[in-house]
């Protein structure tokens, strides 16, 4: 019996211990994202100044169901970071849709036809890595004004430059060979080349970029939310709830140190599973 | 011919940053809000603000604006003033930029002094207990919220234990003229001060570690990797087997070879740090370039956040070219390709 290509890099994904690791981890954060409202305690954004500042539950004076503690307004951590699952899902998945959506046709036309097209667009992409990405995010936010969806937007442009150079160098790989070298010579059009042929072809290594970038946005989010750029009081974005407990270090450190845990534990989840995937396309990383 | 890839480098990056002053400018214009009345306020006058916005050019078309904002970068070295303290751009640059180059020399020395040495131990017993723990501390290094650790960093050893100084560069109890900017530099030869040093180091420390975490982490897996790469080569097995000691081949042997890729990834996170600084100075209000840049943002101070940009992103591709360059005369292979 034959086995498919994707039967064999599953096979080879399976055998890799931190890989699947990362994938639990994400999982176990979707679970936790899509029954925010079924697993949280309290009503995340409900107000009890009867109850402020109480500590995490396994400490003097926590109180049931305040598991993680609550804010300066009373409110459920715990709930809050839960409902921050969701937000951080919506972030990594928005951010990486817009980097990929705008940067890998820029690079497959670019590779695929070559020439004066090419050396326009990855000049523009030349110039778009000469700029530190977190500085140029910054920039882009600074204009637009702060918000949560300008901040998803920004972390999206400024990773354009990654899905354009590694789908042209896929392209380039993908257009000499015979399946590609077949459909040119029967004059079919470029455009059906391209997507239907040459796109499935090159779908692993923008997965790797995709899931590695998946972690790069939330962590960047959550920056750009701490220093006021990204996601404003008080929606529960895990880098703004770091941002509020800020004030709050010396009475309250758990409003930092859960937040902190979850950005944690979430892109440490999208890294392992990434460099997972890369090893199983790549499978000249392995040995390394 | 090594002189020519240089200069051709050199040649690349005029372009590039003449690219990315266009860019920024147009991108800047784009900025809701008048300045002119930013800079006048509340009590402006319509007719006061057509003034401001003929001294400042404001009424002309943009290439116009362009072209002179240009002349007077490169004729003049003049980026104007800065709307909220009034000073040139140029001479606040030369004030916070060195503050931001010490805290970034000092991470990466963190990452390069605690990486290296993690990504050779892990790679002298590749799949034991010890490489599992060096490459797990690895995965959560790259993945950490800086500005999680930084206020982790500063809960611990600024607040609960009192170790550290968690703000600015130096205690309040001196007094400090800049002569180069360089604190360290400053306090241990221009005021010969070494309790100042100290103090100055002592205040490097943690906005350092936090910097210089996520760097120190991909030092680690990049060292590792090309370790392991490397180990595998046929000159290896060759000195093995002349009886040349483990350590021998491992240090000297392997450890050369592998510094190539090494160096360029030091190079590469050098010029990420500079931005990356923006993040670590905001929590312990270290008065450099990200800090300036971030209040600039908030206040709409275009020129000062025109100049702060450029600033940074024209040190991003210097660095870069000078670690291509500096690649090339580590490694012979690509030298003259």
């Amino acid at each position: 019996m034959t086995v498919s290509l994707r039967q064999k890099q599953w096979n080879s994904f399976k055998r890799h211990r931190p890989g699947v690791i990362g994938l639990l981890m994400i999982a176990a954060l979707m679970v936790l994202a899509v029954f925010a409202g079924l697993l949280s305690p309290v009503d995340p954004n409900v107000q009890n100044m009867d109850l402020k500042f109480l500590p995490p539950i396994w400490l003097d004076g926590g109180k049931w169901p305040y598991i993680l503690g609550t804010d300066v307004l009373g409110r459920d951590l715990f709930s809050r970071v839960l409902y921050g699952a969701r937000l951080s899902l919506m972030i990594g998945s928005l951010a990486v849709f817009t980097g990929a959506v705008m940067g890998v046709p820029l690079g497959m036309v670019s590779g695929f036809f070559g020439g004066k097209i090419d050396t326009l667009i990855m000049r523009i992409v030349d110039i778009m890595l000469a700029f530190p990405s977190l500085l140029l995010a910054i920039c882009i936010v600074a204009i637009m004004g702060p918000s949560l969806e300008n901040a998803i937007l920004s972390i999206g442009i400024v990773t354009i430059p990654t899905y354009a150079r590694v789908a042209r160098a896929s392209v380039l790989m993908e257009k000499e060979k015979e399946y590609v070298l077949a459909d040119i010579a029967l004059g079919r059009k470029s455009l059906p080349i391209l997507i239907k042929g040459i796109l499935p072809n090159v779908f692993g290594p923008l997965l790797v970029v995709a899931s590695l970038g998946f972690g790069g946005a939330v962590l960047d989010a959550a920056g750009l939310s701490f220093l006021g750029l990204g996601a404003q009081p008080p929606v529960p974005e895990w880098g703004a709830l770091i941002t509020e407990g800020k004030k709050y270090i010396f009475q309250a450190w758990w409003l930092i140190l859960f937040p902190g845990f979850a950005i944690l534990l979430t892109v440490v989840g999208f890294n392992l599973f990434g460099d997972a995937v890369r090893d199983v396309f790549d499978p000249k990383s392995v040995k390394s | 011919m090594f002189l020519n890839v240089v200069v051709k480098r050199l040649l690349i990056a005029v372009p590039t940053l003449l690219a990315l002053t266009i860019i920024l400018f147009l991108m800047v214009k784009a900025i809701p809000g008048d300045p002119a009345q930013l800079l006048l306020g509340d009590k402006a006058t319509p007719e006061s603000l057509q003034q401001v916005r003929e001294e400042l050019g404001l009424n002309k078309p943009i290439a116009v604006q362009y072209g002179i904002y240009l002349y007077n970068l490169v004729v003049n070295f003049d980026m104007g003033n800065s709307i909220s303290s009034q000073e040139p751009v140029i001479s606040l640059i030369g004030d916070k930029f060195p503050a931001t180059i010490e805290l970034s020399v000092m991470a990466i020395l963190f990452a390069m002094l605690v990486g290296v040495p993690i990504g050779l131990i892990a790679a002298s017993r590749p799949g034991s207990f010890v490489d599992f723990t060096s490459m797990s501390t690895a995965v959560f290094g790259v993945s950490m919220p800086v500005f999680w650790l930084g206020l982790i960093l500063m809960w611990i050893f600024g607040l609960a234990l009192g170790w550290l100084p968690i703000s600015g560069r130096l205690g309040i109890d001196y007094y400090y003229e800049p002569t180069t900017g360089f604190l360290l530099f400053d306090s241990l030869f221009i005021e010969q001060d070494i309790e100042m040093f100290r103090d100055a180091l002592a205040h490097l420390i943690l906005p350092a570690i936090t910097l210089g975490t996520i760097p120190m982490a991909f030092l680690a897996r990049i060292t590792r990797a090309s370790m392991l790469e490397v180990l595998q080569q046929d000159f290896i097995r060759t000195a093995k087997a002349k009886g040349v000691t483990f350590w021998k081949i491992y240090l000297v042997h392997s450890f050369k070879n592998a510094s190539i890729p090494i160096t360029t990834i030091l190079g590469l996170q050098f010029g990420t740090l500079l931005a990356g600084a923006i993040i670590t100075e905001t929590i312990f209000s270290w008065p450099g370039m990200g800090n300036w840049i971030l209040s600039s943002v908030n206040a709409r101070d275009i020129p000062a956040l025109e100049g702060g940009v450029i600033a940074v992103a024209a040190a991003f591709v210097l660095i870069n070219l000078v670690v291509d360059v500096l690649y090339r005369l580590i490694d012979p292979r690509i030298r003259l390709s």
